[in-house]
């Protein structure tokens, strides 16, 4: 129900996928997070890939429950969305970009 | 806690929510891979789980079937696969009717779903609103949610019925969102946690940046602690109501107004929150703030303007508000206002009549009174006022007041009205008057014509004095164009100059104009052109000095000047120095020094030295401006010849009246001196000529008696000495008797000759040849001291005269020479051939111009002075011894000459001698051949008959005893008409009339005329003692008449009478 306003005009975007190595879902959601990427040309992006295949811990410490997970690290506060990112406009709301053509 | 805090754990536990949620969905789609849980070194692959998923279909199945919502499966084609017991409720179908349908067909509107559906898949999920259409036809309102491939290939759709609740919270919603004021809820924690869409207007910002904890983010600084204050207590006492107005500044940067009512239902579990109602009070902010200004303004205005109002809207005996400014007017305080009637109390009492009478008029007409007039203030200053007052009421306002205090009844009645200051006001048009009347009187009276004309060049305004010599009036003038005030000539150039001032050019200059009745009207004049504010040219102002007098009299001293310089009068002007500064062509001439000469030098070289003196006193009485007569003095020439002026001069005064010279006039009198003189010697020569006449008359009278006597004696003593023996001796007695008579005839002959009334017998001689042939008896006339030339001058010319007198003159003069020089000198006489000036004439009396013969006998001896000269020619006047002259020579000369029409002149100086020039007319006439002398009468005896008339008794008896003793017959009488009686009683011949000429009654010469009819051939002669006009004219005998000078001798009577009675007598020769 609320939102704080962004702090800056062109905040950093710094984003974290969880991935369990080839699976079908963790597939999608790489390539579907890295077609929304694109169409976010104007953002600076950093994009982090952790395996919780390869380091489990690492999910935990971050309180990744499930794969794919994506993390909006920055601008805070923390978004995160899970699934195999398909849902375009909860990919983009996840990311504090506002949706559009919602019924 | 803080806001912020409270703000973050909200967020916090937000995305924890939509983290499990998303999770769940997740799952349900079988979109996980893998399942991390910290009890597990390794990630959960997710499909180990499946067994354990498709093991709890089964409890699925009973949440589907016992969901409140509506749940239905739907394939990709959109057909009804599964559906719950609540849908088939929803849907007002069974089961069985429902599954296979599609979903479609229960929309309300037919809609292409292909695109939405394509899109549902594409998304995963949709949810909304829905209005479902059952098949009995009533409608129901849905929130929706669908889940594609919930399963592979089928969607799950749950519905929720929210038709009641629609219609229910759809009003109020509207209601709210749609209210233009704003309403948020906020909780008891202090966060915003509804607001209403207006809000966003009303807080410039939008509804998702500001629901949240930062309420107070866009409310301006200097209210957010009023604000929080406010929002404090209402939070933590429920039960206050709160009113708070606010400043907001928009993200635009505007500053907004905004009240705000909060009321606490933070108890009432129904709402739990604040309810605020917002509201943008902006626009009454700023009109009130603009009415405070306004306000401001117009107190400031009235101040500045010395303009107060004041306003009573219901009766006339009330108090009236006033403003500041009217209060400070009347110089009372704003308090202590007048009713409307009161005010009419406050105007000062001379102008008080003026005013009710002027409002009442006013009010009666339903108009504005407008009144200018003076107040009363407390202090008792007087100040003027201009109001202006409006009132309204049913019955007019004196009535109305009267009627009000009378009844009590409310009049409808409104008052109100304007004061403003006006004193200094006053003052200025009181000070501009008098200065406008001032500049309009001193126009109107001064002596320049003013005249100003537009750029159309009519005529706008002309004052009384410029009017006045054009010869129109001022109303006349005004409106006519300039040019109708010129000849076409001038018009022309007014032209010129008109384009001119149009261009700001100033001039002066001279010009003329044409008055009405034609004349010239020339003036001096300076124009200048009259400017706008904005500095174009508007019209022209002239002012006009009539230069008409002026230029006449320049004319008139132009003229006055070439007189002077043109005047044969010398026309000087000197200083005061006595050095000459103007001279005339008129002083040239009469001095003879030029201009250049003369001026600067001083007058005084004019004088001659022995008038310095009088001069030096004429010239201090002049300069001391005391007047002179007219003088004549002498003036001396550049060439030092002197000149008789007459001299006028007069003191010359500048404009100031003092003395700054002379002015002298001298005008040549020498020729008026010469006339003068002339006219002198004229009247000596007439008065001369007079004394002359008048001694002749005198002589001659006296002549005739002797004559008369001398006959008798001489007669007589003739016949007695013829009777007497020669030896008697009384004879030679009686012989010296005869002598003395013979000289007593000669003295009275030349009497006669000197009174010019002896007989001449004139005949035309040549002067030289007379002269010349009595030459040898002059010399014998002088002594041989006295050396005698001749120097006759021939062709000279013949003249008509007496030869016998002629010598008688050359003869006197010779002797009177002779005389002159007692001691010896030399004689000269010359004759020549003259010609006589009319100038000469003119100034000589009795001189006729024309050509004469002049004689003139010049002696070196004694001369004569003034006096004697004067007397020469009178008889009996000589200057020499009593025995040598008789005085009576130069008498004869005299009277010869002028009987013979010539003159005689006198030049002489004493010592030096005398010269007597005598001149003749000359005649044409050719010179007659003489007759030789008569032959002497052979006998004195006659027997002829002759009638003797004469008066003279004694002279009568004589004669006629020569005659009868001579042989004649001898009748006598006394008298003409005696002799007429005896020549009709006397029957025989009578062979002559013998008849003196001057008788009583009847003259000789009346005598014979009567006679010569009677007896043709009786020859007549007449005898007298002295000329008369019967028978000589002039003393020049008539052709043909014969006649005997008295005395009558008895020799020369016989001698006479018998030449005529022999007819040998002719008239031209001499009786002697």
């Amino acid at each position: 129900m609320t939102a704080r306003p962004p702090k800056g005009k062109h905040p950093q975007l710094v984003l974290c996928l969880y991935l369990a190595g080839d699976s079908p879902n963790s597939a999608l959601a790489k390539t579907h997070l890295r077609t929304a990427i694109a169409h976010l040309a104007k953002e600076d992006v950093t994009l982090e890939l952790v395996d919780v295949l390869r380091d489990p811990a690492r999910g935990l410490r971050d309180g990744v429950l499930v794969t794919p997970t994506l993390v909006r690290v920055a601008p805070t506060p923390e978004q995160r969305v899970i699934g195999n990112l398909r849902d375009r406009s909860a990919l983009l709301a996840g990311l504090g970009i506002s949706e559009v053509g919602r019924e | 806690m803080s806001e912020a805090r409270l703000h973050e754990r909200i967020d916090e536990l937000e995305r924890k929510l939509g983290v499990s949620e998303q999770t769940v969905r997740a799952l349900g789609s079988g979109e996980i891979d893998a399942l991390l849980h910290q009890d597990s070194s390794t990630p959960l692959l997710l499909q180990a789980a499946q067994e354990k998923l498709r093991a709890n279909e089964q409890l699925f199945r009973a949440v589907f079937d016992g969901a409140m919502d509506a749940m239905l499966i739907v394939d990709e084609s959109g057909r009804y696969v599964d559906v719950n017991p609540a849908a088939c409720v929803l849907f007002g179908l069974p089961r069985e009717q429902l599954l296979g349908r599609n979903f479609a067909e229960f929309r309300e509107t037919p809609a292409d779903h292909g695109r939405a559906w394509e899109q549902f898949f594409q998304n995963g999920q949709m949810e909304g609103q829905f209005r479902l259409l059952r098949p009995d036809g009533s409608k129901r309102d849905t929130d929706f949610r669908a889940t594609a491939n919930i399963f592979p290939g089928l969607s799950l759709f749950a519905l929720r019925d929210i038709t009641e609740r629609q219609r229910a919270e759809s009003r109020f919603r509207i209601m709210i969102e749609k209210s233009h004021d704003g309403i948020a809820l906020v909780d008891g924690t202090g966060e915003t946690i509804y607001r209403s869409p207006a809000m966003d207007r009303i807080l410039g910002s939008p509804a998702s940046s500001a629901v949240g904890t930062s309420n107070f983010d866009m409310v301006h600084p200097d209210d957010k602690q009023v604000l929080r204050a406010t929002l404090g207590g209402l939070i933590t006492d429920p039960s206050v109501t709160a009113n708070v107005e606010f400043r907001v500044v928009h993200s635009d940067g505007s500053t907004h107004w905004v009240a705000s009512t909060a009321r606490s239902f933070l108890d009432d579990p129904a709402i739990g929150a604040i309810v605020t109602n917002f509201h943008d009070i902006t626009e009454r902010k700023v009109a009130e703030a603009a009415l405070r200004e306004s306000q401001r303004v117009l107190e400031d205005a009235q101040a500045v303007a010395h303009l107060g109002s004041w306003a009573s809207v219901s009766r006339p005996d009330e108090i009236v508000s006033w403003s500041a400014e009217c209060a400070r007017i009347f110089g009372r305080e704003r308090s202590a206002a007048p009713t409307v009637e009161g005010f009419i109390q406050l105007v000062h009492p001379d102008d008080r009549a003026r005013v009710i009478a002027e409002g009442e008029r006013a009010v009666a007409q339903g108009k504005l009174c407008e009144t200018e007039h003076r107040i009363l203030r407390p202090t008792g200053e007087v100040r003027w006022v201009y109001a202006r007052t409006k009132v309204e009421a049913t019955s007019p306002w004196l009535e109305a007041t009267a009627a009000s205090r009378q009844d009590g009844l409310d009049q409808a009645f409104r008052a109100v009205g304007v004061v403003q200051d006006i004193t200094d006001r006053k003052r200025v048009e009181d000070e501009l008057r008098a200065t406008d009347l001032r500049y309009r009187r001193i126009i109107d009276n001064t002596s320049e014509g003013v005249w100003i004309y537009d750029a159309s060049s009519m005529t706008t305004f002309m004052n009384p004095k410029m009017a006045a010599m054009l010869g129109w009036t001022v109303e006349e003038a005004i409106g006519k164009p300039v040019f109708a005030f010129m000849d076409d000539a001038a018009r022309e150039e007014a032209r010129q100059r008109v384009e001119r001032r149009k261009s700001g050019i100033s001039e002066r200059g001279d010009f003329r104009l044409k008055r009405r009745d034609g004349s010239e009207l020339w003036v001096s004049l300076h124009a200048d052109p009259l400017l706008d504010q904005a500095g174009n040219f508007e019209s022209s102002l002239v002012l006009v000095t009539d230069i008409t007098e002026r230029r006449r009299a320049d004319e008139a001293r132009n003229r006055l000047a070439s007189i002077v310089a043109s005047s044969d009068d010398a026309i000087i002007s000197r200083g005061i120095d006595g050095i000459i500064r103007t001279w005339n062509r008129g002083a040239e001439k009469l001095t003879l020094y030029s201009a250049e000469e003369a001026v600067g030098k001083p007058l005084a070289m004019l004088y001659a030295p022995e008038h310095a003196a009088q001069m030096d006193l004429v010239r201090k009485k002049v300069d001391s401006g005391q007047p002179l007569d007219p003088f004549e003095m002498i003036v001396v020439r550049k060439d030092e010849s002197r000149v008789d002026v007459f001299l006028t001069k007069s003191v010359l005064r500048d404009d100031a009246g003092t003395v700054v010279g002379a002015s002298i006039i001298a005008r040549d009198i020498s020729e008026r001196r010469k006339s003068e003189a002339a006219l002198r010697r004229s009247e000596e020569q007439f008065r001369q000529a007079q004394k002359m006449e008048a001694i002749g008359s005198l002589a001659g009278g006296v002549a005739h008696d002797f004559n008369n006597l001398l006959s008798v004696i001489l007669s007589y003593t003739r016949m007695i000495v013829d009777d007497l023996k020669p030896s008697d001796p009384l004879a030679a007695d009686l012989e010296e008797v005869h002598k003395a008579g013979l000289r007593a005839t000669g003295l009275t002959r030349q009497l006669l000759a000197f009174s010019r009334q002896q007989v001449l017998q004139p005949v035309v001689l040549d002067l030289s040849q007379v002269v010349s042939g009595i030459e040898k008896m002059l010399r014998r006339l002088l002594r041989e001291d006295i050396q005698f030339t001749l120097l006759a001058g021939s062709r000279i010319g013949k003249v008509l005269a007496d030869p016998g007198q002629i010598e008688q003159v050359i003869v006197n003069l010779v002797v009177n020479a002779r005389d002159a020089m007692p001691t010896g000198g030399n004689l000269t006489i010359e004759t020549a051939s003259v010609v006589i000036e009319e100038a000469y004439a003119a100034e000589h009396t009795g001189v006729t111009a024309g050509p004469y013969v002049m004689m003139a006998v010049t002696d070196t001896g004694t001369g004569m002075d003034a006096a004697t000269k004067e007397r020469i020619f009178e008889p009996f006047f000589t200057t020499k011894d009593k025995s040598k002259g008789t005085g009576l020579g130069l008498s004869t000369v005299y009277g010869i000459i002028q009987q013979s029409r010539g003159h005689v002149w006198v030049y002489t100086e004493l010592g030096k001698g005398t010269t007597f020039k005598i001149y003749l007319p000359r005649t044409d006439r050719a010179a007659v051949t003489q007759f030789p002398p008569a032959a002497p009468a052979s006998t004195l005896r006659g027997t002829e008959t002759i009638l003797l008339v004469e008066d003279e008794k004694q002279v009568r008896t004589i004669m006629r005893s020569i005659l009868r003793k001579h042989g004649y017959n001898v009748l006598e009488a006394e008298n003409g008409g005696e002799a007429l009686l005896l020549c009709e009683q006397f029957g025989a011949k009578i062979h002559l009339l013998l008849t003196d000429v001057v008788m009583p009654r009847m003259s000789g010469r009346q005598l014979a005329e009567r006679l010569v009819d009677q007896r043709p051939d009786m020859a007549v002669m007449f005898m007298s003692g002295y000329t008369d006009d019967t028978v000589v004219h002039h003393g020049v005998l008539e052709a043909g008449v014969d006649f005997l000078q008295k005395p009558i001798m008895p020799e020369p009577l016989l001698k006479k009478v018998r030449l005529v009675l022999d007819g040998l007598s002719r008239a031209g020769l001499s009786a002697d």
